[in-house]
């Protein structure tokens, strides 16, 4: 063979082949990016979408235009369910934009684009502790705050222009969906774990069902989770100068974030609920050891204030010692065992957030309890943080093994924050 | 400008072929100039400010060879040496301030506690490189070996972007009269799928391989700079890691040289022979980095002395030679570590090989164990070497080590534990544990190092693979019994030619390559 028919079948072999794996990317759509189609069996099932959850979140949102729109971190992304019975009908289509370990700037600028595009009625807000705390690190509330790369990724930007880099920046993820060699990869871990019931996945309507976790429950049981997730929630809360505000001030970028998207709600008619996310028993005691239990209050102080000078934001809290976080994870060595209302100290099941829904929109779905959580106002506040510090020592009394075990934790890890 | 990038690919290439090939047609000079026009955009487009400094230390180092060249002419040895030391002194000072300028402030520093401080100053890419080539074209130039060239010439023996930003460190020797070479102003096709063919191997290697396995070394190296206690299996997983990150990157990176320099028809020098094959450290040395190693022997230790002056001399040559190599890949003494280390290995190899010469028949004869064995020796010492080459400094490194040795326990990560059944007592009693998570990385490392360790040590090279077409300069000789030969013989008939078969293959790992550019990352020999 010549060299020139040499090099001719080069160019068509390596064209042909770009040419497969990008039609493949596209039509598995590992990352759900496109949403072209989705068959059981096929590609219904996502493992690798959890990867890419930050770049694709905006995009699915924009192409969902929900009725009602959850967002938050990986608590509400794997504890709210869109297909709850619990929503009413008016809600539907229900779309989850929680993003697992995004910050409170990042939430405000997913609800900012759902309003501006003008098709949400309402949405629903998790609130973190940890999310608004920070060793001083932080810069004082002003909005818009500086302009990062994931800014590109909204239509628009924090002040409410136009992006001018978004059509280029969609078309760069576009291209890193379709081009792409881990996508190529990706789409072929994805049409071969579908019959894996374990595997990890998002659903269209943006879910985390939490499956992974089904798996490690049953292979190294519920009791592994919490020992790991316990060491690594005490180290956070251990950090020298936790603070909800930068040194000297009184207000932060998060709580700015807040603001800022309240008083847009408001602009545009939607109906704002915000709630403050459940806790395991271990991870409220973790808060109670490493001596955070004042700022915990402060900060739903300080979002009850802020809550109540919007004309249609509600404030939830579901953060407490009750009969739901109060059950002990099942023995280290007890596989398959699990606990019903929560994966890990920091992430509650979906059960556990139907119940949520059920009380925020007061629909009465299936164990609808009416004693679960508290609605906040300046007005109860006090009383519900009083009533909240009286049910922690209730607790902490009558489980003192537990809350041992989790002090001798904090003490180690002090020491080793003291003596690295 | 990156090779693996689509503005390199997809457009620079393409328009410095296409523009070379077209200017050609009036002649040699403007074809070139060309080329240095190219080469220095493709430098420029990192940083323009440095497009200055590079053209200045060739403007410089033109005008001294040239004076060289004059006073070699008229026979002024003293104002020659004068010249020649001026000449490397302006170019080791230059290099001394963007290199090691930060390094020594710090020391001093420490040293004296005083405040000493030169500003931020940013490495300028491929200093390194020039620096030393121009070195020794005024090395060169004194001893009468270069010829009268023009600067266009001179220029693009500098610049010609191929080797331009990491290598190889070529001699103006071997390229300039191949610039000049009339038949290299006609694209040959040939040239042209052989070109392609190694810069997609290259390409491959380079985004695929080495990119692909980074992320299994740089969490543990990571770790280990926190000061994190690191067990046995995560330290070597990320040792080994990356040993096969530089491997494929630096391989890969010398591949897309070669290939992009022969589609204009030039061939650039081996730099590259397996080195992990080597079952000695001076076989390795031949085989790693080999214009580096020639350059260090040219113009450094063979200067010092060499071998000429007994065997103790010797032995302070080589160490002297690998601890200044050493320190030329990075201001920092993990660098000088690891060209200390470097040094040592090179000294027990010399002094084993005179203990084995006087042993007779002894030690004489390479059995299979014996060269097995040698192999395992040399690969784990590189490995440990390479600890200190990529750790941020000696506690990271230290902390490495301690994980390698043992000192902080072996474990497994849980979740494959859990599943190893009646195993897992077994391990137990051994002493080996189980920690919580990383059980994915725990295995994607160990697969992708088995994977990639099995290509290096088993699969020929490019060099090996395109052997037909004599694809860079001149070849390696292996002295017997100084390379594993595993997949000689699995091998032997493994060779490219321009075939379909070898079509779709090469279109397929340049797809593969391809596709990969969408997570870009630097060369790791950028950095030198």
């Amino acid at each position: 063979m010549t060299h020139k028919r040499f090099l001719v079948r080069t160019f068509i072999a390596f064209t042909a082949l770009v040419t497969l794996g990008a039609l493949l990317n596209v039509i598995v759509d590992p990352y759900g990016l496109f949403e072209v189609w989705r068959s059981p069996g096929f590609n219904d099932v996502k493992p690798m979408a959890g990867t890419r959850v930050r770049i694709t979140k905006p995009y699915q949102l924009a192409r969902a235009k929900p009725n009602t729109v959850v967002v938050g971190n990986s608590r509400p992304e794997l504890g709210i369910d869109p297909t709850s019975e619990c929503w009413a009908s008016e809600d539907q289509p229900v779309f989850n934009a929680g993003v697992p370990g995004i910050g409170v700037y990042y939430q405000a600028r997913m609800i900012q684009t759902a309003i501006e595009s003008g098709a949400v009625k309402r949405f629903y807000w998790g609130l973190d502790f940890l999310d608004f705390v920070s060793t001083g690190q932080k810069d004082a509330g002003r909005w818009p705050p500086p302009s990062s790369v994931i800014d590109k990724r909204w239509p628009v930007t924090a002040d409410g222009r136009e992006t001018p880099d978004y059509a280029w920046q969609s078309l760069l993820d576009m291209r890193d969906a379709t081009l792409s060699l881990n996508a190529v990869l990706d789409s072929v871990v994805t049409i071969m774990q579908q019959s894996d019931a374990f595997s990890s996945t998002r659903r269209a309507d943006g879910f985390n069902p939490a499956r992974d976790y089904i798996e490690i429950v049953n292979t190294e049981g519920q009791g592994v989770l919490f020992k790991q997730k316990n060491p690594e929630i005490i180290r956070t809360l251990s950090r020298g100068g936790l603070a909800l505000y930068p040194p000297g001030e009184n207000w932060s970028q998060d709580f700015e974030s807040v603001r800022f998207v309240l008083q847009l709600a408001d602009q545009a008619g939607v109906e704002t609920t915000l709630f403050i996310n459940p806790y395991h028993a271990d991870y409220l005691t973790a808060i109670e050891v490493t001596g955070n239990w004042p700022l915990l209050e402060d900060w739903k102080r300080r979002l009850t204030i802020l809550a109540s000078a919007s004309e249609t934001a509600t404030l939830w809290d579901f953060n407490a010692f009750d009969q739901y976080s109060s059950t002990p994870p099942p023995d280290n060595l007890a596989r398959g065992k699990a606990l019903e209302w929560y994966w890990e100290p920091a992430h509650y099941r979906k059960e556990l957030g139907d119940l949520m829904v059920a009380r925020m929109r007061d629909t009465p779905c299936s164990g609808f309890d009416s004693g679960f959580g508290s609605q906040l106002d300046p007005v109860n506040i006090e009383a519900h943080l009083m009533k909240l510090r009286e049910q922690k020592t209730a607790y902490l009394e009558g489980s003192t093994e537990r809350a041992a075990m989790l002090e001798a934790l904090a003490n180690e890890v002090s020491d080793e924050v003291a003596h690295p | 400008m990156l090779f693996n990038s689509y503005e390199f690919i997809l457009v620079f290439l393409p328009v410095s072929f296409l523009g070379f090939y077209w200017l050609a047609r009036w002649g040699i000079e403007p074809a070139l100039v060309w080329l240095v026009i190219a080469s220095l955009f493709f430098y420029g487009w990192w940083n323009p400010a440095y497009l200055l400094l590079i053209v200045a230390s060739m403007v410089a180092n033109f005008v001294i060879g040239r004076l060289l060249s004059r006073f070699r002419q008229t026979s002024k040895p003293f104002a020659k040496r004068a010249t020649l030391v001026t000449g490397i002194g302006i170019n080791l000072g230059v290099l001394a301030y963007y290199k090691y300028a930060g390094f020594l402030a710090a020391n001093i520093n420490a040293a004296f506690g005083s405040h000493l401080a030169f500003g931020e100053i940013v490495l300028p890419l491929a200093i390194s490189f020039f620096t030393f080539q121009q070195i020794a074209y005024l090395v060169d130039a004194y001893q009468g070996i270069t010829k009268e060239y023009r600067f266009s010439h001179y220029a693009l023996f500098v610049t010609f972007f191929p080797q331009l930003i990491a290598g190889p460190i070529v001699h103006h020797g071997e390229m300039l009269p191949q610039f000049m070479r009339a038949e290299n102003l006609k694209p040959r096709v040939a040239n042209l799928s052989i070109g392609v063919s190694i810069f997609a191997i290259g390409l491959f290697k380079k985004a695929v391989l080495a990119d692909g396995v980074a992320q299994y070394a740089t969490p543990v190296f990571l770790s280990a700079a926190a000061g994190q206690e690191i067990s046995f299996f995560e330290a070597w997983g990320g040792a080994l890691a990356y040993t096969c990150q530089l491997y494929f990157d630096f391989s890969g990176y010398s591949d897309m040289a070669i290939g992009a320099a022969r589609m204009f028809g030039i061939r650039l020098p081996l730099n590259f022979h397996s080195p992990y094959k080597a079952t000695n450290i001076t076989e390795f040395w031949r085989r790693w980095h080999m214009t580096l190693s020639r350059f260090l022997r040219d113009y450094l230790y063979i200067p010092l002395g060499g071998n000429r002056r007994g065997r103790a001399r010797r032995y302070q040559n080589l160490m002297v030679t690998m601890l200044l190599g050493g320190l030329w890949h990075g201001a920092g003494w993990t660098f000088v570590a690891w060209g200390a280390l470097h040094g040592a290995y090179l000294v027990i190899n010399h002094a084993w090989h005179k203990v084995r010469k006087m042993s007779g028949r002894w030690l004489a004869g390479p059995s299979v164990v014996g060269r097995f064995a040698s192999w395992m020796l040399t690969f784990v010492a590189v490995v440990v070497g390479w600890v200190f080459f990529r750790a941020s400094d000696f506690d990271a490194a230290m902390h490495m080590l301690a994980g390698m040795s043992g000192l902080n326990g072996i474990s497994i990560p849980n979740a494959i534990y859990a599943r190893l059944g009646p195993l897992a007592d077994v391990l137990g009693n051994l002493g080996i544990t189980s920690h919580l998570g990383q059980g994915r990385q725990f295995v994607f490392t160990y697969l992708w190092v088995i994977g990639l360790l099995t290509i290096a040590l088993i699969m020929p090279n490019t060099q090996q693979i395109m052997r037909r077409y004599r694809p860079a300069l001149a070849g390696h000789r292996t002295p017997p019994g100084a390379g594993i030969t595993i997949g000689k013989r699995l091998f032997q008939r493994l060779f490219w030619r321009p075939t379909t078969l070898w079509a779709v293959a090469i279109g397929a790992i340049a797809a593969l390559g391809f596709m990969a550019l969408t997570s870009v990352s630097e060369f790791l020999y950028f950095q030198f």
